[in-house]
């Protein structure tokens, strides 16, 4: 069961690989990446290719969502000045992960990964490398989709939760 | 009362008080009749986070602001805006200017740039020399500050930047419509003008300055008087326009200008255009700038400006600089939300966010600024 955010959508789109993702996982997206984040992406040269995640629901992705609630209670919890500002795609995303412990969530957003480190979640986070490799997949990639960008990213939000929950 | 119907309430007032349509506002969230949006300000159905999120947008809020009460008790900070009459289009960008205040600070905040962003003028208005020596004071008010910021001989290029870069001032360019010229705001997030991003180039530049003056004196006149409708201008009104009009126009260069150009004691049309283009005022702004100096007789200005052919060169002008590229936000605004992005404090959709393109848009946009999201901007420093 893979939960993605919207810098995955597209690069898995950009790669020409989504019909591949959608075929060998479960995938779900939270609402507000869905509804209010990804509707294209560009290529060389400014072309806008469109992609429709309202027309796929229920067929190849599922549709998640928290209550604006849930999102203003998980975002309390992480609400340190210390740690990077997300949004609320992302945090919608991390409210649906801490809920539901089988989701690995893949984003290659480096605030979003440093929070996943800090809020304990690292177990439930996946590269964008990785999950290739886990569809079968192998492609050159740029940094920001490479397992040691992930693994990079995730250990700063966890070096800063022993740091904070040391004190 | 429960929570849904709270956030219903706060919903409908904001509509209402933007004197938004149902229908509208139905049709901006893609619902397919207004009685959806019509149960969520009843509190009959919860709003879902991602609808939530798009009315905040529209009403020029954050989600927050419907999430915590509490935010609704903080205290307004003031905004002077050109026009004293407010529409609700003024309404919606006064919100927006406030809100892009606050996000400036919360920038500033993250990046780290915080210790520095006290503004205090190198200079400041004195109330009573203001009101004793009126015009004069302005006038040298206008010579210090322009000689302090290293304005140089044409000061409207570098003033935006040097405001926001010296002085610490925020200087955002939106596209008001017929919301509004220009506005200015002094408070907790800070000072920031507003100007008018689809005015022409040469009416923003004024609309800078005279704001500038504003927050120069921001303390020195009651709004009462600068609103005053006695004349057809208030007395600050007056000192602002004068303060522009010396800022943008350094007496000294404008005179080396025309003597350039002045052959048997007079000085043509074209010149006088050609004139104000290289200072980016309009045409209307030297002349009057020349009566100042005592170069032209205020009777012959008038005349001038009556002038048919004056009236046609100078509306060619309007029709050339309309086309010309309009300023978006703030450069300063847009280089500390990069900065804070590629330093990974904040995400990209939370960019996206903050400088108001659609999250598809950041790689170009991020381009257009000569950064690449995939690069590495770090380096290796020997701090030994």
């Amino acid at each position: 069961m893979i939960l993605l955010d919207a810098n995955a959508i597209i690069g898995f789109h950009e790669l020409g690989v989504w019909n591949q993702i959608i075929k060998q996982h479960e995938v779900y997206i939270p609402s507000v990446v869905l509804r209010s984040e990804v509707f294209w992406y560009e290529t060389t040269g400014g072309f806008r290719h469109s992609i429709d995640l309202v027309g796929a629901i229920g067929q190849t992705i599922t549709e998640l969502e928290c209550t604006p609630d849930e999102i203003k209670d998980f975002s309390s919890k992480y609400n340190h000045p210390f740690l990077p500002e997300i949004h609320a795609g992302e945090l919608e995303a991390l409210a649906l992960l801490e809920k539901q412990a089988d989701f690995l969530f893949c984003t290659c957003d480096k605030a979003a990964l440093v929070v996943l480190g800090f809020m304990g979640l690292s177990e439930q986070g996946i590269s964008f490398e990785h999950l290739l490799q886990k569809t079968g997949l192998t492609k050159i990639l740029v940094r920001k989709h490479t397992q040691a960008f992930f693994e990079e990213h995730i250990s700063v939000g966890q070096r800063m939760r022993v740091e904070h929950f040391s004190k | 009362m429960g929570k849904d119907e709270l956030i219903g309430i706060r919903l409908k007032v904001e509509r209402e008080a933007l004197s938004l349509k149902l229908q509208y506002v139905a049709a901006q969230l893609g619902f397919n009749n207004y009685q959806t949006l019509s149960s969520i300000e009843s509190g009959e159905r919860p709003a879902r986070a991602w609808e939530l999120m798009k009315l905040a947008q529209l009403y020029g809020r954050n989600m927050e602001f419907f999430l915590r009460p509490e935010q609704l008790e903080q205290q307004k900070q003031h905004v002077l805006w050109r026009e004293q009459a407010q529409t609700e289009k003024t309404a919606l960008a006064e919100r927006k200017f406030l809100n892009l205040c606050d996000n400036f600070s919360r920038l500033k905040e993250l990046s780290g740039e915080t210790e520095s962003d006290s503004v205090t003028f190198p200079i400041t208005a004195d109330a009573l020399k203001l009101r004793k020596d009126q015009f004069r004071y302005v006038e040298k008010l206008a010579d210090e500050y322009r000689r302090l910021l290293d304005l140089g001989g044409r000061p409207a290029c570098a003033l935006p930047s040097a405001l926001e870069n010296q002085l610490g001032i925020l200087v955002l360019f939106l596209d008001l419509a017929d919301g509004g010229s220009a506005a200015a705001t002094c408070g907790p997030t800070g000072q920031a003008i507003l100007v008018n991003s689809s005015d022409i180039s040469w009416r923003r530049n004024y609309d800078l300055a005279h704001e500038f003056f504003h927050l120069a004196t921001w303390d020195a006149f009651s709004q009462t008087e600068i609103y005053d409708k006695q004349a057809s201008k208030s007395l600050p009104e007056q000192f602002a326009d004068a303060f522009a009009s010396a800022l943008l126009l350094p007496a000294d260069k404008v005179r080396e200008e025309c003597a350039h150009r002045i052959t048997g004691g007079k000085i043509s049309y074209a010149s006088l255009i050609e004139i104000a283009r290289e200072f980016e005022v309009s045409t209307d702004a030297l002349l009057w700038r020349l009566v100042n100096l005592r170069l032209l007789a205020r009777k012959d200005v008038i005349d001038t400006l009556n002038q048919k052919v004056l009236k046609e060169m100078e509306l060619e002008r309007k029709m050339k600089g309309q086309a010309g590229e309009r300023p978006y936000l703030s450069a300063k605004y847009i280089s500390l939300a990069i900065k804070t992005f590629l330093m990974g404090k904040i995400s990209k959709a939370k960019l996206a966010e903050y400088v108001g393109i659609a999250f598809s848009e950041v790689p170009s946009f991020l381009k257009s600024f000569g950064y690449d999201e995939d690069e590495d901007y770090t380096v290796a420093f020997d701090t030994a």
